[in-house]
């Protein structure tokens, strides 16, 4: 299998839809067959990756928690959209500390440089 | 008489034209109540520059199950107050009338 350069990008609120889990899975299956691949949260993405959830509260499975396997899997290329935090007027110290908050000058490398780019 | 009015939104920021629409028709003394993906427009309320509906409107009603389901804090915004799914059913009778915006 020829190897890929996956570019994902998570772009959903984490439970508005199921957008965000299906991308978790896509990327815990890409990184399974050893899959090269890259997270960016942009947009309302950036709020999967705010504190502490307590989603027994709304009956959903915590996606931080599943966000939490992502090392193991070997994904470590975890971005998040500098100007989407500002936008939405979200405090960087509450985001997740495995992402690093990227500019668009970087971001629009992360898009050349991808074999495959898929939007959730 | 005007009657006062409960909106509920269900929405963050992003779907602007939704806010845009809130803003044109809420009175002041109508209450919002962020609800669901709604929650996250609470980040918002301790920003001073808006000038949206969070501006026009003095109550704002958050919904906390669903705010801390999504790892958030309640504002510091003396205009806004955390409620529960009982006191939401307060709301709704307490209004006249309930608009959903989603």
């Amino acid at each position: 299998m020829t190897n890929k350069e996956i570019l994902i990008v998570c772009r959903s609120t984490p439970y508005g839809s199921s957008n965000a889990k299906e991308a978790l899975d896509l990327v815990l299956a890409a990184a399974t067959f050893d899959q090269s691949v890259t997270l960016l949260f942009s947009g309302d993405g950036c709020y999967q990756l705010i504190g502490k959830h307590q989603s027994e509260r709304i009956h959903s499975k915590s996606m931080e928690r599943m966000m939490s396997a992502l090392p193991v899997y070997g994904v470590d290329n975890i971005y998040i959209d500098a100007l989407s935090l500002k936008k939405r007027a979200i405090n960087p110290e509450l985001i997740n500390a495995s992402a690093q908050a990227i500019d668009t000058d970087t971001i629009k490398s992360l898009y050349e440089s991808a074999t495959t780019v898929l939007h959730f | 008489m005007p009657t006062a009015t409960l909106h509920t939104l269900n929405k963050p920021e992003s779907h602007a034209e939704l806010n845009e629409e809130l803003a044109r028709v809420i009175s002041p003394d109508d209450a919002l109540l962020l609800l669901e993906d709604g929650v996250y427009q609470a980040l918002r309320l301790d920003v001073t520059e808006s000038k949206d509906w969070s501006a026009l409107c003095e109550h704002v009603y958050i919904l906390e199950d669903d705010l801390h389901a999504r790892g958030l804090k309640p504002p510091s915004n003396p205009n806004s107050t955390v409620i529960s799914y009982l006191e939401f059913v307060k709301l709704c009778v307490q209004y006249d009338k309930i608009v959903s915006w989603y």
